[in-house]
C-alpha cells in the first residue's frame, strides 16, 4: 500500500521514528486531552501515514487539534515525540494547502508575520489582527475581559523590535 | 620458509556471495605468493566442503589452511577439526570473515570484494607465521556447583544427582522452591504449582548426592574450567539447623509481627518464620531486623519454648568452600517495580495490585485463603488486567516478557472462578501464546467470558466513590473509552536478579544489554556461556516459564554432564609464554593479569604463566618493558599480527621477515 | 547551595517582558530572586523563541530564534539562562538539544552564529526558575526569607504542560513535585490534583473555544473538589487561559468568585513581605491573601 502521495510529506526524523517504531498501542490516543474532538485518533494518524494515506491525514481534524502539550510523548513505549509528529504534519499540511481548519493557519500566519517583522510577538496586537482576519465580532465578546486585564494593568499593545531583523533570517 | 597454503572461499548460500564476487576473490587468493591451490564452494562447513578441504591437505601436503567464511566463532573449531583429522595441526590455519565484516556490512560488490581481498591476503601472510600448538589437558573435580534453588536448579540438580555427580545447591532465602512455589495454579493446564513442585523439593532434600545450602550466597570464585575453588556464606538463621524439627512452636509464641514478602506483603508473618508451610529444608529462621531480642535486647521467647533448644542467637555467618568441576547459574528473575509508572498509581490506590500479588491472593495457603478480596474488603465485580506493564516499553524494558500474556489470562480464569458475577478485562496489545497448549489456553479463557480489548491503558485515576477509572483506546474500534473497575491487576515485567550484574562479574561472564545473562549462542548454545564451566539456565538468562525453564535446567545439568564426563578438559593454547633465559623478574606482568595467571616463580626468578589460568587476553605480553622475546603470545606474536597488518595497510603480499625482527 | 554571587543571564520572552501579558510573572520572579540576593541579567535585544507555532510555518527558522538568544547569552559569558514562560523553555531547550544532537540543525545553525559551534556551548543550560529556586536556592534559604506564613492555605500548584514535558529534566513528566516544595516551605498545604500538568488547551483557545473550555472546566473542577483556596501557576498563557476561562465558563463551573489564580512567584513574595506593586497583584487578592497569613517577622 505504497502512496503516491509521499511527497506531500517531509521527511522529518519525528515522522520516520512514528512510521518505523509505532506498537500501535494506543496510549496516545488516551492521554490526548483533546481526543473527544478529533475525527481520528493520534494513533489512527500514525497508521494513516504508515499505510500511506498521507493524503487522509493531513485532511484529518486531529492535527489542529494538537496543543502540543506532549503527555503523549513521555508516554509512548516506543519514545515516539508525538507532539512533533503533529506539528511536522501540520507543516506538511500548510505547505501544501491542505486545512480543515480555517482558523489555525490563519493564526500561524498572523504570528509569523509578526515574528518576521519585529522580531518580537505582542499577545494582544497578535489576537486583534487575527480577530480582523477571521471573525470579527468575536473582538466585542473580548471587549469585557479586556477591560478587566486592562484594569490589572495587564494590557500593552506596545511592541518592541529587535535592532536587526536580518539576524533571524536564514 | 617453504609454505603449501590452500585458501578456501564460502558463499555461506548467498549471504556471502550476493554481495562479494567470490570468483574474483578466488582467482586472486590463488595468485598470492604461498597459496598453491584456492577453492571456492556453497556451503564450506557442509561434509563435502569439509572432504575437500581435507582431501587438499593430503594431496597438495598443504602445511597452511585458510578458510574466508563467516565468524571463527561460528565455525573456527569446525575448520580447525578438519586440518587435524588430515593430520595437519589445527594452528596452522586462520579463519577470515567475510559475511560479519564484509558482506552483511557492504552493499557494494566493487567495495566488498576488495575489502575481502584485503582480510584474505592478510591471513595469508599471517598463517606463513604459524607454528603448531598443542592443547593443554586439565583434570575435572567430579562436582557441580547450582546457585539459586528455584524450579530450574531443582531440576538440574536432580538430573545431576540421578547420575551420580555431587551437587551443592546454594539458594539465597530459606527455602528452595523460587518464584513457583508463590504461584497457585500454572499455565496452560493449571495443575497446581505446589502440587507438582513440592515433590520435587522434597526428592532434593533426601537425595545423598544434594547438599542444599540454604540461607546462603556465593561470596568468591577462583579457579578455572573442571576446578573452581568456590567460598560460599551461609548466613546465621540463629537456630541450629540440625536441632530444629521444624515444629513451628516457636512461631506461634513469637510477639513480633513483620509484612510477609512471600506473600507480597498482603499479611503478616512472625519475626522467627518458615516462608511457607512446604518450605525446605522445613528450618525456622529468626529475622534479625525484627526479632525483639536483636532490636531491643528483650523477649527470647522461642528459645523458652523450643522443646529442642535449637535456638542459638550466638550463631555467627559461617563460611563454607567448596571445589567443584562445573557451575550452574539459576538464579531467576525479579518482578518490575510498577510504582515507577507513576499514571497507573500502583502503591497510591489500594486496589492496583500486581500480578504476583494476585497470585497470592488467590492461592489456597495466601493471605485470603483464596478468596478474591481487596485490600478494602469488597469483592471485585469489575476486573481490569493490564498487560506489559514495564514490559515492550522504551521506557523500562524493550523485550517482552514473555509469561505476562498468559500469567494475565491465568488469573483472569481464577478471578472468574473465584468471583463468579466478576466481570473480567484484558487490555494487550498484543496476545503472545506461543507455547504448546497456549493458544487453545487463550481460547477457553475466552469462552469463559473474560473481554480482550486491543489498547493499553493510557492512566488510571480514582473517582469520588473510590472506583478506578480506567482510560484507554480501543485500538480495534478507534474509540477512546473508559472502565470503572474495582481492581485493576498489573502484568508487571520480568526482569534481572538486582544482583546479577554482581553475580555476573563473580563467575566472570557477560550479561546481555538488558542485564540478564549471556549465553555463548542464542540458538546453538542456549545454557553455555563463553566461560566455559560456567551454564546458565532459566530466567536468568531471559524471561521464561516453567516449561522453558525446566527444559533449560536439564540442558544445563547435560552441559556439565557432558564436561565432567570428559574426565579431562582441553584448554586453548593460545596463550602468554615467558622467555625464562631473558625475564629480568621485574613483575609487571604480574600486575596487569586480570585473570591472575602470571605468578613469580621464586625459584628461577622470573615470572611464569600458570597455563589453564590464561585467558589469552594479551595484557601482560603489551606491558612486559623488555619486549616480545620475553614475554609472547601464542597464536600472537609480533611477527603474525605484523604481517596481517603491512598486508592491508601496504597492500605488500609478500614475506615480512625481513622487516620484522623481534627485538 | 551556595549560591550568593551566583550570576544567570535572562531570558524574558515576549510574555513576560514589559509589554507581555505576563509582565507580573516577569516582575514577581525578578523581585523574589532579588530578595535572595540572586541578580540576573537581562540578554540584550533578545528576540521572540517561536514557541510551537513559528516551527508549523518554518522549522529551520525556529531554530534560528532560538539559536540568536542562545549566541547572545554565551556572549555575555553568562551561560546558564534563566526563563519563566514554559513555551520559551520548551523551544529554547529544543534548540539547545538539537543544536547538540542534531548535525544538520547544527550545519545551518553555525553558519550564521559560530559560537554555537564552538566548546563554550557545550557550557550552555536553560533554567526554569522553579528549577532554580528548589534545586540552586532551596529550602533553607526561601524558608530563612519568610515573613509572613501562610499557615495551612490550601494552594493548589498548576503546572500546565510545558515546564515539564518533554525536554525538561529538573522533575517528574507528569507528576511533579517542586512547587509542591515551595509552597510548603512558605507554609502552605499543597493541594493535589492529577490534573496538574494537563494542558490548558494554549493556543487553541483562540481557534477551538469550546473544546479548550471544556479542558479546562475539568481542571477547575478537580481543584474545587480538593478544596483549593488559592490557584498559583507558573505560565503566562495558561494564567490567561483559567481567567478567561473562569469568566466564559460562569455558572458552568462553581468557582468562587474571590477564588484568587495568581502566579507562585507572587505567592512567594507575598510571603517574603514584598510590596504588591512590585509583585504585580491586585490589591483586593493581595489583602485577601495576607488576611490568611501569619506575620513572623516585620515587613
Ligand atoms: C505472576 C506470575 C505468574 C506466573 N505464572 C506462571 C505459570 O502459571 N506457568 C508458568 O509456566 N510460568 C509462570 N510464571 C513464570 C515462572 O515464575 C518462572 O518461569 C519460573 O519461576 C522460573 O524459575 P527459575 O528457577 O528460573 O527462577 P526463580 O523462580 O526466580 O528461582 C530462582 C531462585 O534463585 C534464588 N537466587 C536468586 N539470586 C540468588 C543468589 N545470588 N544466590 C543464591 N540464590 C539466588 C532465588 O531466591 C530463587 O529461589 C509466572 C511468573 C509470574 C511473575
Ligand atoms: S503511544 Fe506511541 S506506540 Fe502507542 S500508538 Fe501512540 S505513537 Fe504508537
Amino acid at each position: 500500500m505504497v502512496s503516491q502521495n509521499n511527497h506531500l510529506i517531509e521527511d522529518s526524523y519525528a515522522i520516520r521514528a512514528a512510521i518505523e517504531k509505532c506498537i500501535q498501542c494506543g496510549t496516545c490516543s488516551a492521554s490526548c486531552p483533546l481526543n473527544n474532538y478529533m475525527d481520528y485518533t493520534p494513533r489512527q494518524v500514525v497508521l494513516m501515514v504508515r499505510e500511506g494515506f498521507i493524503h487522509e491525514a493531513l485532511k484529518t481534524k486531529t492535527i489542529w487539534l494538537c496543543s502540543t502539550c506532549y503527555l503523549c510523548a513521555v508516554r509512548c513505549p516506543a519514545k515516539i515525540n508525538i507532539g512533533e509528529f503533529m506539528t511536522a504534519l501540520k507543516r506538511s499540511a500548510l505547505k501544501n494547502g491542505y486545512s480543515n481548519n480555517q482558523l489555525y493557519p490563519k493564526l500561524m500566519e498572523t504570528y509569523a508575520e509578526y515574528i518576521n517583522k519585529y522580531g518580537r510577538i505582542s499577545e494582544p496586537r497578535l489576537m486583534i489582527k487575527f480577530s480582523l482576519k477571521t471573525s470579527p465580532f468575536k473582538l466585542l465578546k473580548m471587549i469585557p475581559f479586556s477591560m478587566k486585564l486592562l484594569r490589572e494593568g495587564t494590557l500593552s499593545f506596545s511592541l518592541e523590535k529587535i535592532q536587526n531583523i536580518e539576524e533571524i533570517k536564514i | 620458509m617453504d609454505r603449501k597454503i590452500g585458501v578456501y572461499i564460502c558463499h555461506c548460500g548467498l549471504n556471502i556471495a550476493s554481495t562479494v564476487n567470490v570468483q574474483k576473490l578466488t582467482e586472486f587468493a590463488q595468485g598470492l605468493e604461498g597459496v598453491v591451490i584456492a577453492r571456492d564452494y556453497p556451503y564450506m562447513c557442509s561434509d563435502p566442503g569439509q572432504e575437500l578441504i581435507k582431501k587438499d591437505i593430503k594431496e597438495y601436503g598443504l602445511t597452511n589452511v585458510v578458510v574466508a567464511s563467516c565468524s571463527p566463532t561460528m565455525h573456527g573449531p569446525t575448520f580447525q577439526k578438519v586440518c587435524e583429522e588430515a593430520g595437519l595441526n589445527p594452528y596452522m590455519f586462520q579463519m577470515v570473515n567475510i559475511r560479519e565484516h564484509v558482506s552483511w556490512v557492504t552493499d557494494d560488490v566493487e567495495k566488498a570484494t576488495e575489502k575481502a581481498k584485503l582480510l584474505v591476503a592478510a591471513a595469508v601472510n599471517r598463517v606463513k607465521f604459524h607454528e603448531p600448538l598443542e592443547k593443554i589437558h586439565v583434570p575435572l573435580t567430579q562436582s557441580v556447583l547450582i546457585v539459586g534453588g528455584g524450579i530450574t536448579g531443582i531440576e538440574a540438580a536432580l538430573k545431576l544427582a540421578n547420575s551420580g555427580k555431587k551437587v551443592y545447591l546454594v539458594e539465597r532465602e530459606p527455602s528452595i522452591g523460587g518464584r513457583m512455589a508463590q504461584l497457585e495454579k500454572t499455565f496452560p493446564t493449571l495443575d497446581c504449582a505446589s502440587c507438582i513442585l513440592t515433590p520435587k523439593m522434597v526428592d532434593v532434600a533426601s537425595n545423598p548426592n544434594i547438599t542444599i545450602l540454604a540461607y546462603s550466597e556465593i561470596k568468591e570464585v577462583s579457579g578455572y574450567i573442571g576446578n573452581y575453588k568456590v567460598k560460599v556464606v551461609k548466613k546465621p538463621r540463629y537456630v541450629d539447623e540440625n536441632k530444629c524439627i521444624g515444629c513451628g512452636l516457636c512461631a506461634t509464641k513469637c510477639p513480633s509481627k513483620v509484612l510477609d514478602e512471600f506473600n507480597m506483603g498482603l499479611s503478616y508473618r512472625k519475626a522467627i518464620y518458615i516462608p511457607f508451610p512446604q518450605a525446605v529444608p522445613r528450618k525456622y529462621t529468626i529475622d534479625r531486623e525484627r526479632c525483639l531480642y536483636f532490636t531491643k535486647n528483650i523477649c527470647r521467647v522461642c528459645e523458652r519454648f523450643c522443646p529442642t533448644k535449637a535456638i542459638n542467637f550466638e550463631q555467627k555467618p559461617e563460611e563454607i568452600a567448596l571445589e567443584v568441576g562445573a557451575v550452574i547459574l539459576a538464579t531467576g528473575y525479579d518482578v518490575f517495580d510498577p510504582s515507577v509508572i507513576k499514571r497507573y498509581g500502583y502503591g497510591r490506590y489500594k486496589n492496583v495490585y500486581t500480578g504476583l500479588e494476585v497470585e497470592r491472593l488467590t492461592s489456597a495457603s495466601g493471605p485470603t485463603n483464596g478468596r478474591i478480596i481487596l485490600r478494602d474488603g469488597r469483592t471485585p465485580s469489575t476486573v481490569v488486567i493490564i498487560h506489559c506493564v514495564g514490559s515492550r516499553d522504551e521506557n523500562y524494558h524493550v523485550y517482552c516478557s514473555r509469561v505476562c500474556c498468559m500469567y494475565a489470562m491465568k488469573l483472569a480464569h481464577l478471578i472468574k472462578e473465584r468471583a463468579p458475577n466478576s466481570t473480567v478485562y484484558e487490555l494487550y496489545i498484543d496476545i503472545r501464546a506461543h507455547g504448546k497448549g497456549y493458544e487453545e489456553f487463550y481460547r477457553r479463557v475466552q469462552e469463559e467470558g473474560v473481554i480482550f480489548i486491543r489498547g493499553k491503558a493510557a492512566e488510571i485515576t480514582e473517582s469520588d466513590n473510590g472506583k478506578l477509572i480506567v482510560t484507554f483506546e480501543d485500538t480495534l474500534l478507534g474509540k477512546v473509552q473508559q472502565i470503572e473497575a474495582d481492581m485493576v491487576v498489573l502484568a508487571t515485567a520480568l526482569e534481572p536478579r538486582k544482583d546479577a550484574r554482581e553475580l555476573a562479574r563473580i563467575f566472570n561472564i557477560p550479561v546481555d544489554k538488558n542485564g540478564f545473562f549471556l549465553e555463548r549462542h542464542p540458538k546453538l548454545a542456549p545454557v553455555s556461556t563463553v566461560n566455559r564451566g560456567v551454564f546458565v539456565a532459566g530466567a536468568c538468562q531471559g524471561p521464561k516459564d516453567i516449561p522453558d525453564s525446566v527444559a533449560q535446567g536439564a540442558a544445563a545439568a547435560a552441559e556439565a554432564l557432558a564436561l565432567l564426563s570428559q574426565g579431562v578438559v582441553e584448554a586453548e593454547p593460545v596463550i602468554a609464554e615467558v622467555n625464562k633465559d631473558l625475564c629480568s623478574g621485574c613483575r609487571i606482568c604480574i600486575s596487569v593479569c586480570p585473570y591472575n595467571a602470571t605468578v613469580f616463580d621464586r625459584e628461577s626468578k622470573t615470572a611464569s604463566v600458570q597455563e589453564v589460568l590464561c585467558q589469552g587476553c594479551g595484557t601482560c605480553v603489551a606491558s612486559c618493558p623488555s619486549g616480545a622475546r620475553t614475554l609472547r603470545q601464542r597464536g600472537f606474536t609480533d611477527k603474525q599480527i605484523i604481517a596481517e597488518i603491512e598486508a592491508i595497510l601496504l597492500k605488500r603480499f609478500v614475506p615480512v621477515e625481513v622487516l620484522i625482527t623481534e627485538t | 547551595m551556595d549560591t550568593s554571587g551566583k550570576a544567570l543571564s535572562y531570558y524574558p520572552g515576549c510574555s513576560c517582558s514589559r509589554n507581555g501579558i505576563g509582565r507580573h510573572y516577569g516582575f514577581s520572579s525578578l523581585a523574589v530572586l532579588r530578595a535572595l540576593g540572586i541578580t540576573v541579567s537581562e540578554i540584550e535585544d533578545w528576540n521572540c523563541c517561536g514557541s510551537n507555532l513559528y516551527r508549523v510555518v518554518d522549522e529551520k527558522g525556529s531554530y534560528l530564534l532560538g539559536a540568536r538568544n542562545l549566541a547572545k547569552a554565551l556572549e555575555m559569558n553568562l551561560p546558564e539562562i534563566l526563563i519563566l514562560c514554559p513555551a520559551c523553555f520548551l523551544s529554547m531547550n529544543r534548540t539547545l538539544t538539537e543544536i547538540l544532537a542534531n548535525t544538520k540543525v547544527r550545519n545551518e545553525i553555525t553558519k550564521k552564529y559560530s559560537i554555537l559551534g564552538s566548546p563554550a556551548s557545550s557550557r550552555l543550560r536553560i533554567r526554569h526558575v522553579i528549577d532554580f529556586l528548589v534545586n540552586d536556592i532551596g529550602e533553607e534559604a526561601i524558608k530563612n526569607r519568610v515573613k509572613r506564613r501562610l499557615e495551612g492555605l490550601k494552594i493548589a500548584a498548576y503546572y500546565g504542560c510545558q515546564i515539564t514535558r518533554p525536554y525538561s529534566y529538573f522533575d517528574d513528566p507528569e507528576f511533579p513535585t517542586s512547587l509542591e516544595k515551595i509552597i510548603s516551605w512558605i507554609g502552605g498545604q499543597p493541594v493535589e490534583s492529577p490534573l496538574k500538568t494537563k494542558c490548558c488547551g494554549g493556543m487553541l483557545m483562540l481557534t477551538n473555544e469550546e473544546e479548550v473550555l471544556t479542558v479546562i472546566e475539568k481542571i477547575f473542577n478537580s481543584y474545587v473538589r480538593e478544596g483549593a483556596e488559592c490557584i498559583v501557576t507558573a505560565c503566562p498563557l495558561c494564567h490567561l487561559n483559567l481567567e478567561m476561562a473562569r469568566t466564559r465558563l460562569g455558572k458552568r463551573i462553581s468557582v468562587d468568585k474571590r477564588l484568587p489564580i495568581i502566579y507562585f512567584t507572587q505567592l512567594v513574595g507575598l510571603s517574603f513581605g514584598i510590596g504588591i506593586d512590585e509583585l504585580g497583584i491586585s490589591k483586593n487578592i493581595a489583602e485577601h491573601l495576607i488576611e490568611k497569613m501569619v506575620l513572623t517577622a516585620t515587613v
